[in-house]
């Protein structure tokens, strides 16, 4: 495969702020899977009031934060949001977890019933759990999904992680565009009735699942991994194949155990 | 003892007694649970006429902090009472409280964050330290805004008291401004101006105004000498440690620029501690000479670079729990200065946190080039396996051992005399049982 050096361009959005449920571990992830394969990938990281280029990035990664700083990124997202939308159109692959997924939907209502208008890739809208049922209800626990991306070819096809929100997020029932990530197995996922967990549109992903996430849905992470690279060099990539076999033993505990 | 105290007492005394006449470890808290049911005011019915109340609570050093008070108070001769490690929930303290008598005249409270507002109404403590806040166990404790802003409403609803805070973390300065009707003392280590802010530093915002805050120096993660363009800043300082180092496993430290202090012990965040214990001691009046002299000889607390000697072997322990805490736990071991032979048991009980993914935000990358075996154990060892893989350890050399009984005798068979042990809570309990059926 790796006749000219391949490179792709990563913007990490927000790690000053967004990055305390263990998020980083994506980013790991993807620089050693890249690395180990010989791909250079080159980070940008990108904070509130940086400007957000629509044409340099194949990858976005962006993670979970506090509620209070969620509030800083919304108004510096709808700053971005004519270039986060270029992008999207782009084909850029977006990874968001928990905190900027739900940014990434149209709004989300909080626990003190204050309305945070998203920049609306998604189809979604979220709403405290506080809100809509009248009491906080935190969605914890480790949590077992299956994926149902419709181009999804992969033996494996169960995602695993760690979710811990209030927010509780639904997919517009009409939506043409999105659709969810995965079928949730056991836990929570989007809100705790649907079954439905993330919600995708074009090369957007997002997610709920921390754990980190990557590390141990190996599949999931390399079909993002080469689908940021076709979408660069718009042709049919094949990956090389790493050795997995710690990282299925981590996703098989989550299987067996909870 | 009055009535409403005198039955819930007899009963709790009696059952602890039972219990610990059945197992030695494990009578410290049925019986506070116990005596609450009877009495939900236990807690306030017994401490109350106690002259000295002091409460430690925070995210890290609080068990090692309370067990330099303690080390003092007992060699000082002072009638006190305390609550063992670990027993740090308000059935903990009921438990405890169950000893109280006329005689004594302190009473020293570790308290778990999660607690402390129901323990803190109940105790109304004259004295209340805190050492530091950083996020931990999110399943558990939530978010650190949550707990901060928890904490102000506590302390606006206490009567005055004795604060005593660490200057350099920016969320407990904001606490400090926000219950200026305590008095309020401030201690500080002075930082490195060439240290950066770690990926996993928390509070690195301004608490009033949101705007990144500027630091000219760092101890670690967000501990520092910090301003904000809006006004927020370091606060006038008490107690300052200018200086620290260490020489022959000996933490040497210089308070004020006039008290010299030596504690057998190794790692920045035990300057802290230290320091803590210090500035509670010296607030209740202990004589400076005193508090050196005792403090000179102090055991470390239970996991707390506690040394467990088994079959000839030196197993230096570092209890891990969150981010900030296993990062200066490498911190510290790359001070040694030496290959190591190390075993990490990560577990993911309630006590531990069911939610591993904290593993991704350690500085593991650092501590990689220090090992010289690797033995990963524990209920989660599969996903530290993956995290160690990622921070660049050689795949081929990482030994994964689930089941504890057979990583610990591997472990024991290492060649290195001198073992290194970071487990999670539960997993050192596990693991102590283990090494006391060797002996």
């Amino acid at each position: 495969m790796n006749k000219k050096q391949l490179i792709l361009h990563l913007a990490y959005l927000y790690p000053k702020s967004m990055n305390i449920y263990g998020d980083r571990g994506n980013l790991i992830t993807l620089i050693k899977r890249y690395q180990w394969r010989n791909i250079n990938l080159i980070i940008d990281e990108i904070e509130v009031g940086d400007n957000f280029n629509p044409t340099k990035y194949d990858f976005v990664f962006a993670g979970g934060g506090q509620d209070i700083h969620q509030l800083r990124i919304a108004e510096d997202l709808q700053n971005k949001k004519t270039a986060i939308i270029e992008s999207v159109n782009r084909g850029t692959v977006f990874l968001l977890i928990c905190g900027t997924y739900q940014l990434f939907g149209h709004y989300f209502i909080t626990s003190t019933n204050n309305k945070i208008a998203g920049i609306g890739v998604l189809d979604i809208t979220t709403i405290a759990s506080k809100i809509k049922t009248g009491k906080t209800k935190r969605m914890i626990g480790n949590i077992t999904t299956e994926i149902v991306i419709p181009n999804f070819k992969s033996e494996i096809t169960t995602l695993v992680g760690f979710e811990n929100h209030s927010g509780m997020t639904f997919i517009n029932k009409d939506s043409s565009t999105t659709y969810p990530l995965g079928r949730v197995i056991k836990g929570f996922g989007n809100n705790g009735h649907d079954k439905t967990e993330g919600a995708c549109y074009k090369n957007v992903f997002g997610t709920y699942l921390h754990g980190s996430l990557l590390p141990k849905n190996p599949h999931f992470t390399d079909f993002l991994i080469k689908k940021a690279l076709e979408n660069k060099y718009k042709s049919s990539i094949k990956l090389v194949d790493l050795n997995d076999i710690l990282e299925y033993k981590a996703h098989q505990f989550i299987l067996n155990h909870r | 003892m009055p009535f409403k105290t005198l039955i819930p007492t007899l009963i709790g005394q009696t059952i602890s007694k039972l219990l610990l006449f059945r197992n030695k470890s494990r009578g410290e808290t049925l019986p506070g649970l116990i005596v609450l049911k009877i009495n939900k005011n236990f807690i306030k019915d017994t401490n109350q006429s106690v002259p000295h109340r002091i409460i430690i609570s925070g995210t890290n050093g609080k068990t090692t902090t309370t067990a330099m008070v303690t080390k003092v108070l007992r060699d000082k001769g002072i009638s006190f009472i305390t609550n063992p490690s670990g027993s740090n929930l308000t059935r903990g303290i009921a438990a405890a409280s169950l000893n109280i008598s006329n005689k004594i005249t302190h009473l020293l409270w570790e308290v778990d964050e999660a607690a402390l507002t129901e323990v803190c109404q109940q105790v109304q403590p004259t004295h209340l330290v805190f050492t530091n806040l950083f996020r931990d166990q999110l399943d558990r404790y939530g978010e650190t805004d949550t707990i901060l802003h928890n904490w102000i409403i506590l302390l606006k609803k206490l009567p005055k008291l004795q604060l005593i805070l660490n200057a350099d973390d920016p969320s407990l300065v904001y606490l400090g401004q926000q219950a200026n009707q305590h008095n309020v003392i401030y201690f500080s280590v002075r930082g490195n101006p060439n240290n950066k802010l770690d990926d996993s530093s928390d509070s690195i915002f301004c608490p009033h105004c949101r705007k990144p805050l500027v630091y000219k120096t760092i101890t670690f993660s967000h501990l520092g000498q910090f301003s904000c363009s809006c006004g927020f800043q370091s606060p006038k300082l008490n107690f300052i440690i200018n200086s620290f180092n260490y020489r022959d496993k000996y933490l040497q430290i210089n308070i004020n620029n006039l008290s010299n202090m030596t504690l057998p012990l190794i790692g920045t965040y035990n300057v802290y501690n230290s320091l803590a214990a210090y500035v509670l001691l010296n607030t209740l009046n202990f004589n400076n000479l005193d508090i050196l002299t005792y403090l000179k000889d102090f055991q470390p607390a239970f996991g707390r670079q506690e040394i467990m000697r088994i079959k000839n072997k030196n197993i230096l322990t570092i209890l891990v729990k969150n981010p900030t805490g296993f990062n200066q736990a490498i911190e510290t071991l790359i001070q040694l200065n030496k290959k190591l032979t190390l075993m990490i048991a990560i577990n993911d009980k309630t006590a531990d946190g069911k939610d591993v993914s904290w593993l991704w935000d350690v500085d593991f990358e650092k501590l990689t080039p220090i090992i010289d075996k690797l033995i990963i154990s524990g209920d989660r060892a599969d996903d530290m396996a993956v995290r160690i893989k990622y921070a660049d350890f050689p795949n081929p050399k990482i030994q994964v051992i689930n089941d504890k009984i057979k990583a610990l005798e591997t472990f024991l068979h290492c060649d290195d005399k001198n073992l290194y042990l970071l487990p999670t809570y539960t997993a050192l309990w596990e693991i102590r049982k283990l090494i006391k059926n060797y002996e």
